[in-house]
This record gives C-alpha cells, structure tokens and sequence, in this order.
C-alpha cells in the first residue's frame, strides 16, 4: 500500500496547467524579451578544464574567506525579473560597504554593504552560527534618525529576500523624502529564526537575543544623482475619478511616478511603458504577467487646497538615459467599500453549504462553529468559506455583526485568510479561507458574516511622454 | 511559435514543474511565470546541459527551484510566516498519516518549511529517488534522506497541533 503521503498525491495532481496558453505566453515572452538562440562558440565548448577548476576554487575561496556584498551578488546575477534597478545602481557605485558584526548567543549577526538609493535602502545580512553561514531570518525593528538622534519617519520594509546558495539575505526600505544627507539605520533585531538547516543534525529553532548595529547612510551621491520632473496633468476616469499625475523621479536605482487621486482606495494601476517605436519594453498588470520590478506604495496627505489626497508612488527600474518614452497607463484598481451580508445558520450548515453571491463573486460557507470557553461568558466562531471568480487578489475584510450590529473583527493568527488560493482559467481567483472571531459574548440568536470591501477595475486610456534624463 | 526545445520542454515537462513552483508560491499564476522565466533561463544555456550528468527534468526543476527561491516578496502588504516549531517528533509517523484525508496532508505539505518540503514533494509526488534529487538540490544522498525523514515528522507534528489545537499559524513580526 503507498505511502499516506504519496496517497495525497492526488491533491498535487489536481490542478491542471493549460498547456496551449502556457505555450503562447511563453512564445509572447520571447518575442517580446527577444531571447534568441545562443551561438555556440567553439573556444567555449573547448575551454580547458584547468580554467574551469581555477575559477571554481577562486569562487571557494571567495565564499570561504569574505562576506559576500550586495555588490558582487548583483553585479554576477542577470536575471532581469530580479530588480535589475539594484543591479543598476550596484553597477554604478552606490553600494557603500559597511562591514559591521555583532554578536549574542552564540550568533554573529553581519552586514556587509548597503545599496543606497535616495528613495530606498538595500541592506545586505548574513547570520553566521556554528561554523555556518546562512540568511536566517530577522525578527525586530528599525529606525532612521538623523545624526543628532531625531527619527525621520515614513519609511517601510519594502521587501525581503534570501538566497541559499549564497548564504546571505537582504532587506529593503523605502527611504521617505529627506532634506537630511546623513542618516543613521538603527537596526534592533531581537530574535532570529534558522530557516535553513543546518546539516546533517542541525536544529531548527529560534533564538531570542540582542543585536544591535547602528549603520551610518550617506545620501549625497544618490541624491545629487536623482531628478524628479514635474507633470501635473490630470486625467478624469470613466467613473469620475480626477487622477493628477505629479511628477516623475529618476533615482540611481529606480523611476517613479507619482499620480495623485482624492480616491485613498486605490490599491494599485495596470501600466505599459512604450519606446518610440511603440514596443513595450514595460508592463504592469497585477494580476498577470509582471514584467520587470516594480511596487506600489501609497502616503496621505493634506494639498495645498486643504483638501485630504493620496499620493500613489509606482516605483519601477530603471530605463536608459536620454531616451524617450510614452507611459500608458491602462487600468486603476480600487478596493472600495461595501456592505454584503450573509446570514450564518449552524443548523443549516451542518446540511448544505450557505450560499451567498455579490456581483460575479460566489461565497460558500462549509462551517459554522460556536465553541463555548471555558466560563461559557464568550464564544468562539469558526466559520469555513470558500469564494470563486473573484476578480483581484486582494484580501477581503470579513466581520462578524451580531443582531445588535455589533461588529467582531477577525482574530490572528487563529484565522487563515486568502491562503491557498488558485486562479481559474479566467484569471479570476478562489480562495478557501477560515475566519475565527474570538471573544464573542454569549447568548447570540442570529449573527452574520459580513465582507466590508470588495476589489473593482477601471479601464482607463492615459498616456503620458517622457525622457529619461541623461 | 516556439522553438522546437521549448516545445519539447512544455509538451513534457511544464505540467510537473509548475506544480512544483506552486509549492514554492503558493499561486498558480506565480507558479507558471517562474517555470516560464526557468524555462527561458534555461533555453539560452540549454548548451550547458549534459545528459550523462542526469535526466532533462531534474536540470529543469533545478533551474525552476532557484527561479522560486529567488522570487523576492515584492508586496508591501504581505503579511504571514509560519513560525517553525522547536520540538522535532521521533514518533513513527506513518500510522498517524493514515488516518488523515488526502486533502489534510497535502496542505499541510504546502506548509512544510522549503528545505523539507521540496525533497518530500519531488519523492512522494514526483517519484524520483533519493539520488535524483540530491543532484536537483545539490546536496548529498545522506542529506536528502535526513530531509525526508525530518520533514515526515515534521509534517506528523504539524498536523498533531492542526487537530489538537485548531490552525496553528502565528503571525510573526517581520523586521518592520
């Protein structure tokens, strides 16, 4: 009899690729990347082997003796799905070699160089333990301050990343607008979990301590090196929208732009970027085919009008200088809230799943489960739903309302939203999720499952010319 | 039209290495870009490749393999880690496993911590041996065999607390 896990093999096998639209994107990709076919060298294909082992023991050596640096791992690598901004800016010296250790528990925390932009940082790690190397991960917290202390605020965590076969990890932070060219990163971290184990015996686990690095950031040479230019146009969407499209920034390691809107539930613009021939060398769609590096951050603030906006930064790498382009923005998600109920009936349940549809969007409920505590006072919900055909992959705000309109938020880390989902041949997507709603006072006749918001898309026709500066 | 390699590649092989890459994302639109951006890695090096050195598919899953480990989060938004347990289980699994529904396993797989759950999903599900995948992953037969056996108990304790406790995911901050 198999294995109860080659049993589950079934479930892996559920999903089916369609293959002739895999063949297609692929054949798309290739005209559009134009891989060609490599020309196969004779001197290649008779390299000695002694070059090939000198390079192999140089590399050893290199991994055995120095920290690897942001510099030499970008610099080696060229796939562009991997943010070839940093690559760019690596390339073009705006890595600033750091080299500082610190070490508790038996657990050397090292930072060997960072990537400085004027609009984000790239801080390289490595966690060293027993003999090891390894990008273990971080636990804890930052801060930016200028020289004399004072916090400068509006940055954020940006992005993480690790890579075995290099032993080392690194984080990004977006870098808020400074006048300051000298800032301090004061990295805390306070727990730091093995990720990869160690062999043949090691352990995973995670380990409390202290370390601490304070790591001095000098902006000048990526500020000098970064332009914004404003534009100012305004775009009105079919549903009325005014999108005011502010300026765009040339930084050494990224372009923004930035687009205004009074909207603050946009979550994110579907865009290509075309050269002058009108070849798409960009484009973003967040629920497709992401092209090259590219995110989403968004600030509120209060305009010269006094009048409350948020201000959208579309953050992507860099394009050649002196170069002219067209951005063509064709699609704006929001995610707007709304106010769709489904009652819950645990009797009903137990017999079939509840049902409940809004717009395109179906809802089953598979569970609906009031658990007493332990003094009978409150109640624990657990509540199964599976959603099909829903249009963006965003998680959905569900509530528990009971019949006095009381509403209950959703508790973590008991409830698991949005995991797994799976997306249908249309590119919509379903998810199974279930919701567990702690502390719910006793003696409820009738509650209901409330979504809060829900995803929408906006077709839209803006485009706008450009020149990267040289 | 596609060249006649990557044809051969995605007749053969596209449908098991984009299951594979979904135990890496999690979604299967992920899933299919990176055995895209593998596939077209691999096609510009396709020269590399040495037959005597294994089969086509075990060069493949490991180019899709590094594709998905290099796969940086980009979302500001993403939110949950599991957080890894700290007590290893000796107990013989196996019996346990028996028990529960195709379904409970297969996601509790997903779930596995990446060095346990690749060596389980390319022995268990994908049928190859202990030496084929210690040449997909580069790591020695021993190794894998620990991997497996770990991950068989891990994936037994992770189902323990599942039906003990309810989900046992926790939120962990992440250097914020």
């Amino acid at each position: 009899m198999d294995h109860p896990i080659r049993q589950s093999k079934s479930c892996y096998e559920e999903e089916l690729l369609n293959l002739p639209v895999f063949k297609q994107k692929l054949a798309d990709r290739m005209d559009i990347e134009k891989i060609e076919r490599p020309i196969l060298h004779t001197a290649t294909s008779l390299r000695p082997r002694w070059i090939t082992a000198v390079t192999a023991i140089a590399a050893l050596c290199l991994i055995t003796f120095v920290y690897p640096t942001v510099a030499e791992y970008f610099n080696s690598f060229q796939n562009d799905r991997f943010d070839p901004g940093i690559t760019t800016a690596v390339a073009n010296g705006y890595s600033q070699k750091i080299d500082q250790s610190v070490t508790d528990q038996g657990i050397t925390l090292h930072v060997a160089d960072i990537l400085i932009d004027s609009m984000r940082l790239v801080v390289s790690y490595e966690v060293e333990q027993n003999g090891e190397r390894s990008p273990d991960i971080l636990y804890g917290a930052y801060a930016l301050t200028d020289l004399d202390g004072n916090k400068i605020s509006g940055s954020s965590l940006i992005g993480t990343g690790f890579d075995k076969d290099q032993s080392f990890g690194y984080f990004q932070l977006n870098l808020p607008s400074t006048e300051e060219q000298q800032l301090l990163l004061h990295v805390d971290i306070h727990k730091i979990q093995t990720y990869w184990n160690p062999e043949p015996h090691g352990t995973e686990h995670v380990t409390s301590g202290n370390w601490n690095l304070t790591i001095p950031i000098d902006l000048s040479q990526s500020k000098e090196a970064t332009r914004g230019f404003a534009v100012e146009e305004d775009y009105t969407s079919p549903s009325g929208d005014i999108l005011t499209l502010q300026q765009f920034t040339f930084a050494p390691s990224m372009i923004r732009f930035q687009i205004d809107s009074k909207n603050p539930f946009i979550s994110d613009f579907g865009y290509e970027i075309k050269d002058e021939r009108g070849d798409t060398v960009l484009y973003y769609d967040p629920l497709n085919n992401i092209k090259l590096w590219t995110w989403l951050s968004f600030q509120s603030m209060v305009d010269p009008k006094n009048q409350e906006i948020t201000q959208y930064f579309s953050n992507i790498a860099p394009l050649p200088a002196g170069q002219r382009y067209t951005l063509e923005i064709n699609g704006v998600w929001r995610v707007e809230p709304i106010n769709f109920a489904i009652p819950l009936d645990s009797a009903a349940t137990e017999q079939k799943p509840i049902l409940g549809a809004y717009q395109d969007s179906g809802f089953a409920i598979t569970k609906f489960e009031m658990t007493p505590d332990s003094s009978d006072q409150t109640f624990t919900v657990t509540v199964d739903l599976h959603g099909d055909k829903l249009p963006y992959s965003w998680n959905l705000a569900w509530k528990l309302e009971d019949e006095h309109g009381t509403r209950y938020a959703i508790t973590y880390p008991e409830s698991k939203t949005g995991l797994p989902f799976s997306f249908n041949n249309d590119r919509s997507y379903k998810i199974d999720e279930t919701l567990v709603f702690k502390d719910i006072p006793s003696g409820q006749k009738s509650l209901k499952l409330i979504l809060e918001n829900f995803p929408h898309h906006e077709a839209l026709n803006w485009k706008i010319p450009f020149t990267v500066p040289k | 039209m596609l060249p006649e390699e990557l044809e051969q590649w995605s007749d053969r092989y596209a449908q098991r290495l984009v299951r594979l890459a979904y135990t890496y994302s999690r979604d299967w639109g992920s899933a299919e870009d990176r055995v895209q951006d593998a596939f077209l890695k691999a096609y510009q090096v396709r020269h590399q490749y040495r037959a005597e050195r294994g089969e086509l598919f075990s060069w493949l899953a490991k180019i899709v393999i590094n594709e998905c480990r290099m796969m940086v989060r980009r979302s500001w938004r993403e939110r949950v880690m599991d957080i890894l347990p700290e007590r290893s289980s000796e107990s013989t699994e196996d019996l346990y496993l028996a028990h529960l529904s195709k379904q409970q396993i297969y996601q509790t797989v997903l779930e596995l911590p990446e060095f346990v759950r690749t060596p389980i999903v390319l022995h268990y599900y994908e049928d190859l041996s202990v030496e084929e995948i210690a040449q997909i992953i580069g790591k020695p037969s021993g190794t894998i065999k620990s991997r497996l056996w770990r991950g068989r108990a891990r994936l037994r304790q992770m189902l323990e607390e599942e039906h003990a406790h309810g989900p046992s995911h926790q939120t962990i901050e992440k250097l914020l």
